[in-house]
């Protein structure tokens, strides 16, 4: 076999058509990455820059040919200049690089090898089959990269897919040195060890970006059934409103029926019985927010047809810095929490109360209820649901963290003595 | 010691009251003492600084709870408060009289209980510490309450008092660390060690002191002065306007 003749043949310029092909390989690879200002001429300049590859003789040390290590050195080196990449992308992709043009060059082997008497055909035709090999193999990868839309980017995820391609160029370059003989298996395998390398490489990014929008359209539709679930709560909600609020008025009608017969002291006895018992359920709250009032009423409301005694005492103007829809998503979430909470305690247990007051500079937010089942807290500080739902879950304490967090404030939860204990502390911004 | 006083012009209320105080002291080994008064005339003119707990009905002949509650608070004494009532609307304002809380008649021990674990939590826990300095030579006791802020000044100790004048001694930060309760104040920055009650607001990463001097607290140290600040609100603290 005169191997070495036939690469004396092919090879014009020395190392420098290593050079040229890793050079090529690595702008192809790179093909989706930021190139830098005037990035042709950056192009041209690089290529110049490679040309002493020309001079370089094989260098070796403890029997390792190193001379395609620097070579590859220096493409690297010239990603950097050419890309407005972070290092470890564009390392990747000379690694990358590397293994395109290993392929290349082990499929010309191989056709090389199949060619009967190769030794005789003319120069210009060998010439002719490296360029075609090289151009298709090239091309056929860019035009995967330009399908599949792969950008080489950093991830933390991806140095495995690196040091493994690393580990793996090392090992094929010792390889290729032990061996002086090639042969068609050789080539072969070396083909699909590179082939692989390229592969994971490339394919890595491609699939975790399938992931992460996969991901993306789970989270979507979780937020959108989050939305729908607190829409059919909140109908739920004015539905049950209306039945307590329409009762209420059923007694009072019988209430005022009854009246009409009665002697007078018995009429303003009477009415005194019913201004009391308005009075005693008014579930109407007033404390001087009307986002606060709101919100308080209907879940009043809620707590009382639940057979929840619910207490509060809140200045609601100590809110007034707030946005409307903050308060209402703030407490809101609060009381349905307790309020679940309480659905599981039994009789007089089923108590929660609130208060909110100014403190000097700060909003001051506490809140308790009886929680008899032992709650598990998660690192943020939340309590981990025990719900199997898990769409909705915890859902709600998530809100009122990003809500406390939204004005600067600071949020704890905890559970004592069968009492679950909420505190809030948001600092009032000063008035500029 | 807890020293409760219950205003009640009805006796079955005031015995339920004292019942439900007594178990709940036994089960958490509180020593307490209980007096009680009919009406809110009687508990005003009684001597209020004895009081660390008062249980007010609203609805009194005479002077009600929430007239009561109004004079108790303009002779300045911040005896914890909670109503018991039939009257929620009332109390809802209770913020105005700085309530701690309302229970509803007929009061259970549930509702009793939940509304005793945060008196726990602030009465008893609110003890004053106390701590001795030698300042030119002489020894000076300090109470933590009046302390605002220790302050590094080139090489001496500055401390910031809430009515006296500051004291600027030959000391250090570190060594002012060991001697203090590590509870209530807070090293906000190298340079200064802040007592985490004496806090009027937070702007940003700068703490507004009560004699409005103002304090850098680093980004890193800002979530820790917002978690002191949550339990100390949240567990030794009492409603004052």
């Amino acid at each position: 076999m005169n191997e070495n003749n036939l690469i004396g043949v092919i090879i014009l310029w020395g190392q420098y058509s290593f050079f040229l092909e890793l050079y090529i390989a690595m702008l192809i690879v790179l093909f989706y990455a930021k190139k830098r200002k005037l990035f042709w001429v950056r192009a041209l300049v690089g290529a110049a820059v490679g040309f002493p590859c020309y001079y370089l003789p094989n260098l070796s040390l403890f029997g390792f040919n190193y001379t395609y290590l620097i070579v590859m050195s220096i493409v690297f080196v010239l990603g950097l200049f050419l890309y407005d990449e972070k290092i470890f992308p564009i390392l990747l992709s000379s690694v990358a690089a590397w293994a395109l043009q290993h392929v290349s060059w082990n499929i010309l082997g191989v056709i090389y090898d199949l060619i009967p008497n190769v030794g005789q055909i003319e120069k210009a035709w060998l010439l002719l089959i490296k360029y075609f090999v090289y151009i298709v193999v090239y091309g056929v990868f860019l035009l995967c990269l330009l399908k599949m839309k792969i950008k080489i980017t950093f991830n933390k995820r991806q140095l495995w897919s690196f040091v493994f391609a690393s580990i793996v160029v090392v090992a094929t370059m010792f390889l290729s040195q032990s061996v002086t003989e090639w042969n068609i298996s050789y080539r072969l395998y070396t083909t699909l060890v590179a082939l692989l390398t390229l592969t994971i490489m490339l394919g890595y990014p491609y699939l975790s970006d399938l992931v992460i929008n996969e991901r993306n359209l789970t989270n979507e539709k979780n937020n959108l059934e989050n939305m729908l679930s607190l829409q059919a709560k909140q109908q739920e909600l004015s539905k049950e409103t209306t039945d307590i609020i329409n009762l209420k008025f059923h007694d009072m009608k019988n209430q005022l029926m009854s009246m009409r017969s009665m002697s007078l002291e018995d009429r303003t006895e009477s009415a005194k019985e019913i201004e009391k018992s308005i009075d005693i359920y008014s579930d109407i709250a007033k404390t001087g927010n009307q986002a606060m009032d709101i919100v308080v009423t209907q879940k009043s409301l809620l707590c009382t047809s639940n057979k929840i005694r619910f207490t509060y005492i809140i200045d609601g103007t100590s809110l007034s810095f707030m946005n409307k829809s903050d308060i209402t998503s703030l407490f809101g979430n609060i009381l349905d929490n307790a309020i679940e909470a309480c659905e599981k305690e039994e009789g007089e247990f089923r108590l929660i109360k609130m208060r909110t007051y100014l403190q000097k500079g700060f909003v001051i937010i506490q809140e308790e209820n009886y929680c008899h089942s032992l709650l598990q807290f998660g690192k943020n500080g939340l309590p981990i649901s025990s719900k199997k739902d898990e769409i909705n879950h915890g859902y709600g304490s998530k809100s009122i963290l990003y809500l406390v967090e939204k004005y600067q404030g600071q949020l704890k939860m905890e559970q004592k003595d069968d009492v679950f204990y909420l505190s809030i502390l948001i600092p009032v911004p000063s008035l500029k | 010691m807890l020293r409760i006083a219950i205003i009640e012009n009805e006796e079955k209320q005031i015995d339920l009251t004292i019942g439900m105080i007594k178990r709940y002291c036994s089960e958490k080994e509180i020593i307490f003492e209980v007096t009680s008064f009919t009406s809110g005339f009687d508990f005003l003119e009684s001597n209020l600084s004895l009081f660390d707990l008062a249980f007010m009905d609203i609805d009194m002949p005479g002077i009600n709870g929430m007239e009561t509650a109004v004079k108790l608070r303009k002779t300045g004494f911040n005896t914890v408060l909670i109503f018991v009532t039939n009257l929620p609307q009332y109390a809802i304002e209770g913020y105005k009289v700085e309530a701690l809380d309302f229970i509803l008649k007929p009061m259970t021990y549930a509702d009793f209980s939940l509304a005793m674990s945060r008196v726990e939590k602030t009465v008893l826990s609110s003890k004053n510490s106390e701590f001795v300095l030698n300042i030119h030579g002489a020894v000076r006791k300090f109470k933590a309450e009046d302390v605002l802020f220790f302050e590094m000044i080139k090489h001496d100790v500055c401390i910031h008092l809430v009515d006296e004048p500051d004291v600027v001694f030959r000391f250090s930060l570190t060594k002012i660390e060991k001697i203090i309760s590590e509870e209530i104040f807070f090293k906000c920055n190298s340079g200064c060690l802040v007592n985490i009650k004496k806090v009027k607001s937070v702007q940003g990463e700068v703490l507004i002191m009560e004699d409005d001097s103002r304090i850098i607290v680093s980004r890193s140290h800002r979530k820790e002065v917002m978690i002191k600040l949550n339990s100390v609100y949240s567990e030794s603290f009492l409603p004052k306007a």
